[in-house]
This record gives C-alpha cells, sequence and structure tokens, in this order.
C-alpha cells in the first residue's frame, strides 16, 4: 500500500466512522499540525461529496426518464410511432436465415467475467449479413407503417425488422406482472434503449424498452405499451417466497434456438459461481439463448433467472436467485416509480408439468435487438 | 391530486422525499410548457426532455435544503428554471440570444449561476461514472453514496477478504479522479 493509498484508508475511515475515540482525536490533532495532510484531506472529502452528489442526480434522472415513459406523461413517441404487432403468417412466409455464430462470447465488463464463467448469450448478427441486406435498396425504402396511422391501432413490423426477427434471439424474457413488464438478463440489455419481443406461438412481436438494469444481479426491467399489456391475462406462475433447495427439481423455457425449448434439471448447489450468494447452481444443460429464461420449480414456482453455465464443467448452468431480484423489485415500486403486481394467488396445485408449460409458455418470449 | 392546491410545504416534503406520485403530477402538468417553449425556440425534444430533467433535478435538491422555500408556484419555478437553462445552452452553442423570444428571468443571477455550475459538476460526475464501468463504478457508489461498509461491498463483488476491496477501491478512485479532470460530456 503506497502512503496515498494509507491516507485516503486514514480519510474514509475518518469520515465513515470507523474510528475509535483515540485514533479519533489523534486523526483531528493531525490535522490542526499538518497543513499538506489536511489539504489532501479537505479535497479528498469535497471530492467525494462530488461522487455524492453525481450519484445522486444519476438516481434522479433515472426516477425521471421512468416518469417520463410512463403512459400519458412525456411525449410517448415510441410507443405512439413505432409499436407494432405482427402476425405469424408474416414470419411463415419468409425464408429462414441460418447465421453460424461463435456460441461462447467472452463479456469484459461484468464483475464476475471469468473464463469458465460463460453468460448465455447469443451473438448479435454480424455487420456483414446487415451490410449485403443493405445493398437492396427497394427492401431498405419499404415504407415502415406507423402505429398511428395504421387501422384499429395495429401496425406492421418493417422489413428491417423482419430481418433481425428472424436471427437467433440474443436471449429470452418473460412477464412477470399484466400491466407489461418483463424481466430478462443485463448482459442481454445493456446496449439497447429498446428492444423486440417475440412470441411466435401467439403470433406476438412488439417493442419493449429498458426501464431499469442491475449490474449486481444482472437483470433487466423491460415495459411494454400499455395497450399490448391489455391483451394479457394474469401471469400464471407463483412468484418464489422462499429460498431455493438442494436437491429441488426445475426446468426452464427459453430461446437457445427459434423455437421455445424445454430443459429440465435439479438444484445441485444453494450457491452459485465462487459460492456467489445472489445465485444457485443447477445441473442442466443450457445453450445460448437461455439467458434470461425464467427458472421454474416442478411445482410451477419462479425461483431464478437462467444466467451462465460453466464451460470447464458439465451442464452446470448458473441462475440468479429470484429472492433478492423481488426485493429489488419491492424497493422500486416504492421509490422508484415503477408499478409491479406481483401478486401470488394463483392456484397451481396439482397440475402436471405438462399443464404448466402449456400455461407459461405464451408469457415466455424470445429478446431481438432493436 | 392537483400541484397547485397542495400547500407548499407540504409539496416541498413530498418532493424531498421524491414521492413517485408527486413528482409524476408535477411531470405530467409542467413538462408540455417546457416542451412547447424549446421547441419553439429551436429546440429538440431530447433538448426539452433533458433541460426540464435537469431543472426537477435543481427543484428536488433544492428541496433538500432545509431553509427553502418555495416562492411561486412549483410549475413557474420549474419553467423558470428550464427557460434560464436553455437561454444557457442556445448561447453556449452560439445560437443568437436576440432570437430568443423569452425574456431572461434575471429575478436571482447569482443563485442561478450557481445552480449552473452545479449542474456542470454533477453532470460531468454522472458521466465520469459511467465511463468508468464496472465493478468499479458500483464499488464507488455502494460505498460513497449507498454508505455500505466495505465487508457488505467485499461479499458483494465476490472479493475473497474486505482488504482486496479496498485496493480495488482506491484504484477506481484514482481512475474516477482522472476521468473527472479531463472530463467532457
Amino acid at each position: 500500500m503506497n502512503s496515498d493509498q494509507a491516507n485516503m484508508e486514514l480519510f474514509d475511515a475518518y469520515l465513515f466512522g470507523e474510528m475509535s475515540a483515540e485514533e479519533k482525536s489523534a486523526f483531528e490533532n493531525r490535522l490542526k499540525g499538518d497543513e499538506a495532510f489536511a489539504k489532501e484531506f479537505y479535497a479528498h472529502k469535497d471530492f467525494l461529496k462530488k461522487i455524492d452528489e453525481g450519484s445522486e442526480y444519476a438516481a434522479v434522472r433515472s426516477q425521471l426518464r421512468l416518469i417520463h415513459h410512463q403512459p400519458g406523461v412525456g411525449e410517448n413517441s415510441f410507443f405512439k410511432s413505432r409499436s407494432f404487432y405482427m402476425s405469424l403468417a408474416a414470419v411463415a412466409g419468409i425464408a429462414l436465415l441460418v447465421t453460424v455464430f461463435n456460441p461462447f462470447i467472452k463479456e469484459g465488463n461484468s464483475s464476475v467475467a471469468d473464463e469458465d464463467y460463460q453468460f448465455l448469450k447469443n451473438e448479435e448478427p454480424a455487420a456483414a449479413t446487415e451490410s449485403n441486406y443493405a445493398m437492396d435498396s427497394t427492401v431498405m425504402t419499404e415504407p415502415f407503417e406507423s402505429y398511428e396511422n395504421s387501422d384499429e391501432g395495429v401496425g406492421y413490423i418493417s422489413n428491417q425488422y423482419l430481418k433481425k426477427i428472424i436471427e437467433p434471439p440474443l436471449g429470452t424474457a418473460f412477464m412477470i406482472s399484466d400491466d407489461g413488464y418483463f424481466l430478462t438478463s443485463k448482459h442481454l440489455t445493456e446496449s439497447y434503449t429498446q428492444l423486440i419481443l417475440q412470441n411466435k406461438e401467439t403470433s406476438r412481436t412488439f417493442e419493449a424498452l429498458v426501464v431499469y438494469e442491475d449490474s449486481l444481479l444482472d437483470f433487466a426491467i423491460l415495459k411494454c405499451h400499455p395497450d399490448i399489456a391489455d391483451d394479457f391475462s394474469a401471469v400464471p406462475y407463483r412468484f418464489a417466497t422462499n429460498k431455493v433447495d438442494l436437491g429441488k427439481e426445475v426446468f426452464t423455457l427459453g430461446y437457445p434456438k427459434n423455437d421455445i425449448v424445454f430443459t429440465k434439471g435439479s438444484v445441485s448447489s444453494e450457491t452459485g459461481y465462487k459460492s456467489d450468494t445472489n445465485s444457485f447452481e443447477v445441473s442442466m444443460p443450457a445453450n445460448p439463448g437461455n439467458s434470461g429464461a425464467p427458472l421454474f420449480s416442478s411445482d410451477g414456482e419462479l425461483i431464478g433467472i437462467v444466467n451462465a453455465n460453466n464451460n470447464r464443467k458439465q451442464s452446470v448452468t448458473y441462475v440468479i436467485n429470484y429472492f433478492p431480484i423481488a426485493v429489488t423489485l419491492e424497493n422500486l415500486s416504492k421509490t422508484d416509480s415503477l408499478h409491479v403486481d406481483l401478486s401470488n394467488n394463483k392456484k397451481l396445485k396439482n397440475k402436471t408439468q405438462i399443464q404448466l408449460i402449456k400455461e407459461f409458455r405464451s408469457y415466455i418470449f424470445e429478446v431481438h435487438q432493436h | 391530486m392537483h400541484v397547485e392546491t397542495e400547500t407548499d410545504q407540504t409539496i416541498v416534503l413530498l418532493i424531498r422525499r421524491r414521492d413517485p406520485a408527486t413528482l409524476t403530477t408535477i411531470y405530467k402538468e409542467v413538462y408540455p410548457m417546457v416542451l412547447k417553449h424549446i421547441i419553439s425556440n429551436s429546440g429538440s425534444k431530447e433538448d426539452a426532455q433533458d433541460i426540464f430533467q435537469d431543472a426537477f433535478y435543481l427543484l428536488i435538491k433544492k428541496s433538500q435544503d432545509e431553509n427553502f422555500i418555495l416562492t411561486s408556484q412549483v410549475s413557474t419555478f420549474l419553467v423558470g428554471i428550464s427557460k434560464n437553462l436553455w437561454l444557457k445552452k442556445l448561447t453556449q452553442k452560439k445560437i443568437d440570444p436576440d432570437s430568443y423570444i423569452s425574456e431572461f428571468d434575471e429575478s436571482d443571477d447569482t443563485e442561478f449561476e450557481e445552480d449552473a455550475k452545479h449542474l456542470t459538476m454533477v453532470r460531468r460526475m454522472n458521466f465520469a461514472l459511467s465511463s468508468l464501468g464496472e465493478p468499479c463504478k458500483s464499488i464507488l457508489i455502494q460505498f460513497y453514496h449507498m454508505r455500505q461498509t466495505m465487508q457488505e461491498i467485499a461479499a458483494m463483488f465476490h472479493y475473497t477478504n474486505p482488504e482486496n476491496a479496498k485496493n480495488q477501491k482506491y484504484k477506481c478512485l484514482q481512475r474516477l479522479k482522472k476521468l473527472v479532470l479531463k472530463g467532457h460530456e
């Protein structure tokens, strides 16, 4: 430790009340006697105040941004001009493009970015295919019919979007409340402000806004237009209220390919990568595209979000625990103008897994880049 | 709730607490006025949103001062600050301020200059924190703003002991200082 660092530790200990009474008076005496030391201290204190105020500013701006995007508050141009539905028929008419992609992408910006820890994200479509596409000028100039101008409030998706949604999905997202909130992984959303969600089974494709990102728990909250949310009935799954049990049978529904895929396994450890307590380990195969998928217990409770696997271990999948996420959601509902209804009164007793899957699958979506 | 029917002091308390319903009501009522003003003075929707939210931040910040008394209606206050902030931005962009249709509100010139200076500082800090990346950004915010202990932070970020976390915190702080020094938005 160099002397600068030693001084800084001393300053922080003094400012954050970690000193004993003797240490404190010794420190204060030194402040009086040592002019250079005092100068350094006040500069440090001043800088910390700036960090505090800068963080406060960021928090206020993010709260105001959420408010701005509430229906009827800001200009709402995002939803009015660009929201759309799309029918399955439109997709079916287009030959599927097969893109070869690298299943394991290095993620450099996470606090847990070790070599064996691999997010289950699909790569964004390569730039080369984008530019091939751009050469076809007739396609590029196809008019985009907006939400506002079209009949019955149903807009059509542009060809640019069509191209994107037949790419393999980035990952998975799922609905958590019937007012239009979805959960997914933060490492999927971090370079976007809007994403496209698609569920082919119910022929729905629409835009969703990234309204909240949490780096620690690697989850993000997406929100779609209230008109779209109106079409959904209450979310069928229950939300876990207990911690996960070792050995519990679990399953997930996600999009490692362009169709929904069921995978099951069991909880193999109550902690995650490097004994992280916010996540746990499931012995279950998972593939790129599974990121952001909900993990359910066999009796239909949402217990986590599929996050990553370990490329040095067979069938080890890391899942972020739903519990700390629920706490964050609750806090956000209190302070941050985010009203997520997490009522927990669904009756799922005595339903078979197949019945559960039938009920759940229409609430689980492919995530595509915008 | 209608903003202007609340008594001044109640509203100041609600704003200080950042009460979601209050902030939403104010936003809904006042933002259109600011939007209209900025659009008709060579600005965009994005400018309006940015300026208005900065003005709103200043209102929240002022409300945290025990001695703060709201001398006018919230809407008047917010529109006034927004107009001044926009005029300042136009001047910086060197768009002819003479073509600007509204009078500069000179009622409290020095206070506004201080507000503007403060905004420049927090925006620069916010930008520097964002450019810092993870885990540095979260470590610094958790310690210096959320007031978590180093033990809690070490656990959160999977450091084997608080000493390692402290070393990391020091490095992050040094990097942040450099970023702020050369900082532009």
